[in-house]
């Protein structure tokens, strides 16, 4: 009975791993893998200073401007010929007969009428296209959330190795860890001869959603006070960062190393 | 049959269990790392001496803070921020920390604050961190007069480097080197910041390429005279100089090992090669023998490696000699023209002179990665470049002014400025780096 029982249990565990391992990696993980790439150039509008909490609207906003931009560029420059009638009608003191003006009042008011269809024509066209990168816009970023959304709130798990060096976390945050670093880099200030010793200070910041620095301490000192010091710093005088591209996202760990890679 | 179901059942909870632990979102975080600072120097504030007690400050103390400030003015790593620019005017009412309001400081994005305060001839100096009034130097001079001040300044100036980088003995290590003047080349040493301008020989002719023994008593020279080349050696404490004749005619290049003992470039086997001499200045020995010319030996601190300049591949090129195995090893492999290599104390960097199609270029090469950088750059040809005790700065000669003077310069390439040696020439630097202290 108990060799039954202990079969059983084998053949059910095996059956169990090999039904999680189809249907877990098979449907949903490995084929959300191919988005995250295209979260990456869409996830470029938040960062710059979108909307703390929404991703879905400043993406949009940039593709639906670039659409705009080019037809209205296009236009068969419509306020040149609109301005330039106007000199015409200035010599007042000269005796021009009512019906010439009125002929050229007419005239303009035609080339006018002319002009605001062929733009109302070209606006209806440049909305009709507007709304439709909009809509594709929108329509590809549901479906990027919806398969990537997860991996938004997965991010860095246990703060292991992500951030802008690494990357190995989703690519929004690869991205938002980037831009942390420029931010901070800039203001950072430290005598830089070139040590073979390397200095690392670990410096935790809690940001508000919409990107304030709240606080900035040292979570693991270099040994060295001024190094640490100049870390903390860098971060007060940076005071705000961009919104975060999670809400879930509170608490930055600032990795600062004396060598720069480059050097 | 039920016992199998229910067995099934838990292991099936179980399962579900670990499947919902791995998909739950993790705490949330992000993990950035920053490599090197943004900005490379920190600002620096010089405030207006004060009196400590009841009496006037005396004159000289503005001369200090300018001594100071002219002193830290050649550091790349610092931005001397003059103090009305401070927002709201002087922030101190005394010289310690609790006499001084950081917040403004702060606001002003001012990293360091100097403070002097003089009673008589006592002098008291300090510099602190604006952010958390730290004190990064603190300094007591007795009997400060206007002879002491430069070298008062100097001292204090050398420890403030040291607090801010580790680094020891910029201000403090004279470079030796040789000078045009009257037709002859006379040897000479000098501090980086023109300071103490000194003559060493007076032979005529021509001394040249002169080198510092480790422990900074004594310079080794060429003297090239009427009958030849010999041999110079002066003495620091005694100012003697002993000039010794080799049978073999050349003498080229001669330094000290960190043993005290002279490595010099004489031809007795025919081709030029690197030996290695007695207290009595016999030849014991070549160094890493070859039919090909050997020239321009240099030593780490520690004695291991020793870089020099051969054309044992046909064009001139750096070399380093493992002085245990005896192993030489080809450094450089880029141009045709690569001499005057330089070790740094530490051993862990090379720096040379490449010819380019405008001149001479200095470049260092870090020996454990091969990684190699140009430091020098513009008009003019940049040669005869030597490192300082801290392996830091380097010192040049270059025609990139009216004439041949001496620059200094940092392995990272910073703007050079230049060192004043008087009127004339000057060439072939050489510094003293008996104050070179692992950091």
């Amino acid at each position: 009975m108990q060799a039954r029982t202990g079969l059983f249990c084998s053949l059910f565990l095996h059956l169990s791993v090999v039904l999680l391992t189809v249907f877990w990696f098979g449907n949903g993980a490995m084929k959300s893998l191919d988005k995250p790439y295209m979260v990456d150039l869409v996830s470029f509008a938040p960062a710059g200073g979108g909307g703390g909490g929404g991703q879905k609207a400043p993406a949009a906003k940039v593709e639906a401007k670039d659409i705009k931009a080019l037809p209205e560029k296009a236009l068969p420059e419509p306020p040149k010929p609109v301005a330039k009638p106007e000199p015409a009608a200035r010599p007042e003191p000269t005796a021009i007969s009512e019906k010439k003006v009125e002929t050229k009042k007419q005239a303009k008011d035609k080339q006018a009428d002319a002009l605001a269809s062929a733009l109302d024509a070209v606006k209806q066209d440049v909305s009709k296209r507007d709304k439709k990168g909009q809509r594709a816009v929108a329509n590809e970023l549901a479906t990027l959330r919806k398969s990537a959304g997860d991996i938004y709130a997965e991010g860095e798990g246990e703060g292991g190795a992500g951030g802008a060096g690494s990357g190995t976390g989703s690519g929004l945050l690869a991205v938002y860890g980037s831009i942390v670093e420029k931010a901070i880099k800039k203001n950072w200030r430290f005598p830089v001869v070139g040590r073979d010793k390397n200095l690392v200070v670990v410096v935790e910041i809690r940001i508000s959603k919409a990107g304030q620095i709240l606080e900035a301490k040292v979570a693991q000192p270099s040994g060295r006070p001024d190094f640490d010091n100049s870390a903390v710093k860098a971060v007060t005088e940076t005071k705000e960062l961009p919104p975060p591209p999670s809400d879930k996202i509170e608490a930055l760990r600032i990795n600062f190393n004396l060598q720069d890679l480059k050097q | 049959m039920q016992k199998p179901l229910l067995v099934a059942a838990c292991l099936c909870l179980v399962l579900c269990e670990l499947l919902f632990a791995t998909m739950a979102p993790a705490a949330e975080g992000l993990t950035v790392d920053i490599f090197g600072p943004g900005q490379r120097r920190v600002n620096l504030v010089i405030l207006p001496p004060r009196p400590l007690g009841s009496n006037p400050i005396p004159d000289l103390a503005p001369a200090f803070s300018e001594f100071v400030r002219k002193n830290l003015f050649m550091l790349p790593f610092l931005n001397l921020v003059p103090a009305a620019e401070i927002l709201g005017g002087d922030p101190s009412r005394g010289i310690q920390a609790q006499d001084i309001d950081f917040k403004p400081l702060q606001l002003g994005r001012i990293d360091l604050v100097m403070t002097a305060g003089w009673e008589g001839s006592e002098l008291q100096a300090r510099v602190f961190e604006t952010f958390g009034g730290r004190r990064l130097v603190g300094k007591a001079y007795s009997a400060v007069d206007q002879q002491s001040l430069p070298r008062v300044a100097d001292r204090f100036c050398s420890l403030l480097i040291e607090a801010l980088t580790g680094m020891k003995g910029f201000f403090q290590s004279p470079l030796a080197f040789s000078r045009k003047l009257n037709g002859a080349k006379e040897i000479y040493t000098v501090m980086p910041n023109g300071r103490d301008l000194s003559r060493v020989t007076n032979l005529g002719k021509y001394n040249l390429q002169p080198a510092w023994s480790k422990d900074g008593s004594r310079v080794a020279f060429t003297h090239l005279g009427e009958s030849g080349h010999q041999l110079g050696v002066w003495e620091k404490k005694s100012r003697r100089i002993t000039l010794k004749r080799f049978s073999a005619g050349t003498v080229i290049s001669p330094t000290f090992t960190p043993e005290g003992q002279i490595a010099v470039t004489l031809d007795i086997g025919g081709s030029p090669d690197i030996y290695i001499l007695d207290k009595e200045y016999k030849p014991l020995g070549t160094l890493a023998p070859h039919w090909a010319i050997d020239v321009s030996p240099s030593f780490d601190a520690a004695g291991k490696t020793m870089a020099f300049i051969s054309d044992r591949a046909g064009t001139p090129q750096v070399y380093l000699l493992d002085r245990g195995t005896k192993e030489v090893k080809r450094v450089t492999y880029e141009g045709n023209y690569n001499t005057g290599a330089n070790i740094s104390p530490d051993g862990r960097f090379v720096v040379f002179a490449r010819q380019m199609p405008g001149g001479h270029k200095i470049f260092v090469r870090e020996l454990a990665t091969g990684l190699e950088r140009q430091i020098t750059f513009g008009p003019g040809s940049d040669e005869d470049p030597c490192f300082g005790p801290e392996g830091y700065f380097v010192a040049f000669c270059s025609t990139r002014g009216n004439g041949h003077k001496i620059y200094v310069t940092t392995r990272n390439g910073d703007d050079p400025f230049v060192v004043p040696t008087g009127e004339g020439a000057a060439f072939s630097p050489a510094w003293d780096t008996s104050r070179h202290e692992s950091d």
